[in-house]
């Protein structure tokens, strides 16, 4: 016996259960497919009295109507609900964490290094480098600290066995005069680089620094200018207001020489380089004529600057290159 | 050198700030104070005189000078009586040769007999002893009181138990002093040591100690205090040789002035006969020509311009004359001034601008940016480059290290260098900074280590110099560590660098050595257990090559064929080997040959291996037609069969 009605029942019974594609394919085959429910319904009529089988024909092409309308309804409720759950991304664990490719680190004295080159170049300064290993020469002879000086003894030099007159050089400063040898003012440098000192290392002591010299040379450089760079610079550096002070040095190869303090809104005084005007000597080394220019230089510790900068409580840290400290730069 | 502020106080009128103010003035006008500490109803300020203020700083008066300048106070003098006349014919006793007036310029004896040797007066023991000096008897420590005083060192000799003459010489090769001191140490001398001498023997070290046998005891009742002039360079060489610093040859190392002889003999006289009651009998100088007084002229517009400051030329003037200068010749334009003798470091104009600069005060120094023609600074291109390395290296996944300079013996030991391969240095303080770095491997595998402790995967690199065949060169260490395989870290550092150097436009490279695994041996005796590749470049001739030239190429408009090949070649064949064949037989059509994939194993024949390889066809004139792209590839079959291997199918 048919029973239409029971059949569309089930369809739509089946319909609302479904929850995929694949299950509406399947639903097409049991009712429209070529053995499906409703062909077999046609199949019953060609027995049936000619009557009959007009309505009940007529019965079933509306069942298979109200199918196609109900299956094509659901495929595209079925469609809309996919891209759903696929733009909410409902079925990743959003809250894991990512994949993270791994990254090198750089050294924190690199980092240093090139936020002061990058404040200096700002304001023209030309980054010059020299050699590391150096000669008696450009390290203290045209520095103004000739043989026998006392000053000579206050930085403890390696001496190169076998290389007359070789040292590792004791101050950045070496590259003060390589460089005004090729050029003519005006001119502004800073050279930054590592320097040594004859010491055995302990927690208080090293070996090897690094240091960045400063050079600004023409006609009418006075002191107040280098007050203005400085400060600039270390504002830049810092980045927050900072008050400097100048007291009273000495050094050879400048003349006045400063000492220079600085502090940071509500910090401490620190002390952070030795400075000054380039003494004529000096220029007289480089084979430019006496009292023509006047200039400033300056050599500030990097490894102090990355210090106050970081927090780093220990200058060894630098030269241990623990991979737990170099992460975190 | 530590200064008593109660001592401070005798040589300056009316009252002077508190200790605490004392030192701040100081520091901000003269020079840095160490410490600041209460002891026994005084204050000690330890102050860090500038090396080239010791001629006239290491002294109490020397300091109260400055205070007086600072504070425009006035300098109140001690009592200094006249000595007696060097012509006194009782000088004859005793008979001054100095050998050579370049290494003595000047020698003075003061005889005075009759003393009383015994303990000193509590004032005077105390003001040494907050000093740092420990009291010995009352003509010693009055020896030492004068120099601190007035920077002079003196020193006593028992009269009786010198002969008549004394000679200030050099020593003799061999010969021998005790020293004056607890241990009387046995110095072995030589013509490098200036010595004072009798007839006979060295009796003295010349500018740095006293010898034992002419020493001052309690039945000591004739001396004479010896006053001298000695070359610094000469007491410098002597004291580094025989390994004595004191408080004289501090002084004398630095220089001294020729005149202040004259005031610390008669204030060694007055406090003898004050303390000591012995009369000063007679007074030996001995001296080459005392050195003219050096005038020197400042311009005030140079005082200004240096500094960068207005200062007026009345108050220039007036700091000057408070610091001792006479004026000789004054104008609107500048003055030409006469220095105090005692100031040797005042030689020029700009000495000059510095002492009126820091009594003026930096602070008030304005801050002025100069004025310059707006350049642009020179590119320095090997800085660019290092950088652009280091980003590279660190963006793909490896750390940057900075190690020493220097390696020690043991290095030198595991990592068997020979002595022609490194630069040593002549002076370690150090048996770790014996040599200079030949190659950076041995602190990165020393990093290596270390790290392996906490990190199962080490990846790490350094750029920075180090001497080969006694030169300085910047290279490029690369290291990677840790439990995989060794074939794989190969390859990660390989590409690595293939990537880095593709950053900087350098197409060709080479390595020091080799890249490498380290050898098992080595590995061992540096106690790393792990799989390590190392390798090293040369960056200085990377810096040379590097090319940031970039041009665009246009990319073809017309569609590329892809096709994939499969080669089967024995395990010994190098990949790049095939490459090279694909790309001959391919060419210009072929645009990329990529190898995707190295088989061996089940599947495959013994001792065979299968490369795999993407290659794609384009043209920049047109779209290929399937049978253009099937001769090429055709070609490329061929061109592998003919060189002996198999195009899997």
């Amino acid at each position: 016996m048919l029973d239409i009605e029971k059949i569309k029942q089930e369809a739509k019974d089946a319909l609302a259960k479904i929850a995929s594609n694949e299950e509406a394919q399947e639903l097409f085959r049991k009712y429209l497919g070529k053995n499906g429910e409703v062909a077999r319904a046609f199949a019953l009529l060609k027995d049936m009295a000619v009557e009959e089988r007009q309505t009940v024909g007529r019965e079933v092409n509306e069942l298979k109507k109200e199918i196609e309308a109900l299956l094509a309804e659901k495929k595209e409720l079925l469609k809309k609900e996919l891209k759903r759950l696929e733009t909410m991304g409902d079925e990743i664990d959003i809250t894991r964490p990512g994949i993270k490719p791994v990254m090198g680190h750089l050294h924190p004295l690199t980092l240093v290094q090139r936020q002061v080159a990058e404040i200096f170049q700002s304001m023209g300064f030309e980054i010059a480098q020299g050699p590391e290993m150096e000669t008696e020469w450009y390290n203290f002879d045209a520095l103004n600290m000739p043989k026998d000086h006392p000053v000579r003894e206050m930085q403890d030099t390696f001496w190169l066995k076998g290389e007359s007159k070789m040292l590792m050089r004791t101050q950045t400063s070496a590259v003060q005069v390589h460089y005004m040898e090729k050029h003519t003012p005006p001119l502004r440098i800073i050279a930054p680089g590592r320097i040594f000192r004859n010491e055995a290392i302990d927690a208080t002591h090293e070996c090897q620094f690094y240091q960045v010299e400063g050079l600004m040379v023409d006609k009418n450089i006075c002191a107040a200018n280098f007050k203005a760079i400085i400060e600039e610079f270390l504002e830049k550096f810092f980045q927050t207001d900072v008050d400097i002070r100048l007291r009273p040095s000495f050094f050879p190869f400048t003349e006045p020489s400063f000492e220079i303090d600085a502090k940071r809104k509500g910090g401490k005084w620190l002390e952070l380089m030795g400075a000054g005007m380039v003494n004529q000597n000096v220029f007289e080394a480089a084979s430019y004529p006496r009292d023509k220019y006047r200039g400033f230089a300056f050599g500030v510790g990097l490894d102090r600057l990355a210090m106050i900068k970081y927090g780093i409580n220990e200058i060894r840290l630098f030269y241990q290159n623990d991979l737990r400290f170099l992460k975190q730069f | 050198m530590k200064y008593s502020y109660n001592w401070l106080k005798d040589y300056i009128s009316g009252t002077i700030p508190d200790p605490k103010k004392l030192a701040e003035a100081l520091m901000g006008r003269s020079f840095e104070i160490d410490s600041l500490e209460k002891k026994t109803g005084d204050w000690v300020l330890d102050i860090k005189v500038l090396s080239n203020r010791a001629a006239d700083c290491l002294s109490h008066m020397g300091i109260a000078r400055e205070i007086a300048v600072i504070l425009q106070r006035k300098m109140k003098l001690p009592p200094a009586p006249g000595l007696p006349k060097s012509a006194n014919k009782r000088a004859r006793e005793i008979k001054v040769k100095i050998e050579s007036l370049r290494d003595c310029p000047r020698y003075t004896a003061l005889v005075i007999k009759g003393v009383k040797a015994g303990p000193s007066p509590r004032w005077l023991k105390s003001r040494l002893e907050v000093c740092g000096l420990q009291s010995i008897n009352n003509i010693v420590d009055i020896t030492n009181y004068v120099m601190l005083e007035t920077g002079q060192p003196l020193h006593a000799f028992d009269a009786d138990k010198l002969g008549t003459d004394i000679i200030v010489r050099r020593a003799r090769k061999g010969e021998l002093i005790r020293t004056l001191d607890k241990e009387k140490t046995n110095i072995v001398l030589d013509e490098n040591v200036l010595v004072i001498a009798d007839s006979g023997k060295p009796v003295a070290i010349a500018g740095i100690k006293g010898g034992a046998e002419t020493g001052i005891d309690e039945s000591t009742k004739n001396i004479i205090v010896e006053a001298a002039n000695f070359n610094p360079v000469l007491i410098r060489r002597a004291s580094q040789k025989i390994k004595i610093r004191t408080d004289a040859s501090w002084r004398f190392e630095n220089g001294l002035d020729l005149h202040l002889i004259d005031l610390a003999q008669a204030r060694a006289a007055y406090l003898i006969k004050r303390i000591a009651t012995g009369g000063a009998e007679s007074f030996i100088d001995v001296s080459s020509a005392l050195p003219e007084p050096r005038r020197i002229r400042l311009g005030f517009s140079y005082l200004d311009g240096l500094l960068g400051a207005k200062i007026s030329s009345v108050l220039a003037v007036k700091i000057l004359k408070s610091l001792g200068c006479r004026i000789i010749e004054s104008s609107k334009r500048g003055v030409l001034v006469q220095a105090p003798s005692q100031r040797l470091d005042l030689k020029t104009s700009e000495d000059l601008i510095e002492e009126i600069g820091r009594v003026w005060g930096y602070e008030k120094l304005p801050k002025t940016f100069p004025e310059v023609i707006l350049t642009v600074p020179q590119i320095n291109k090997n800085w660019i480059i290092e950088n652009k390395a280091k980003d590279a290296l660190a963006s793909l996944g490896f750390s940057e290290a900075y190690n020493y300079t220097f390696i020690g013996e043991k290095d030198k030991e595991i990592f068997s260098y020979r002595d022609s391969d490194l630069l040593e240095i002549a002076n370690p303080v150090s048996e770790l900074n014996k040599f200079l770095r030949p190659s950076l491997a041995p602190c990165l595998l020393k990093n290596t280590k270390e790290n392996l402790k906490n990190s199962s995967e080490i990846k790490m690199f350094e750029i920075g110099k180090v001497f080969v065949n006694r030169k300085e060169r910047l290279h490029l260490g690369i290291i990677a560590a840790g439990k995989k395989r060794t074939s794989d870290l190969f390859f990660e550092v390989k590409g690595t660098l293939e990537a880095t150097m593709n950053e900087l436009g350098v197409n060709d490279f080479s390595f020091v050595g080799a890249l490498s695994p380290v050898n098992t041996a080595l590995l061992e005796r540096l106690g790393i257990k792990a799989n390590v590749i190392l390798g090293e470049i040369d960056f200085q001739d990377i810096l040379t090559s590097a090319n940031e030239r970039k041009k665009y190429q246009p990319v073809s408009a017309y569609p590329a064929s892809l096709r994939d090949v499969a080669v089967l070649t024995p395990e010994t064949a190098k990949a790049i080997e095939v490459l090279e064949v694909i790309k001959d037989a391919g060419g210009k059509l072929l645009v990329e040959a990529e190898l995707f994939d190295i088989y061996s194993g089940p599947g495959l024949p013994q001792g065979k291996k299968n490369l795999a390889f993407h290659l794609v066809y384009q043209s920049s004139e047109k779209t290929l037609s399937a049978e253009e792209v099937n001769n090429v590839h055709r070609k490329i079959f061929e061109a592998i069969e003919g060189a002996g291997w198999e195009v899997r199918k």
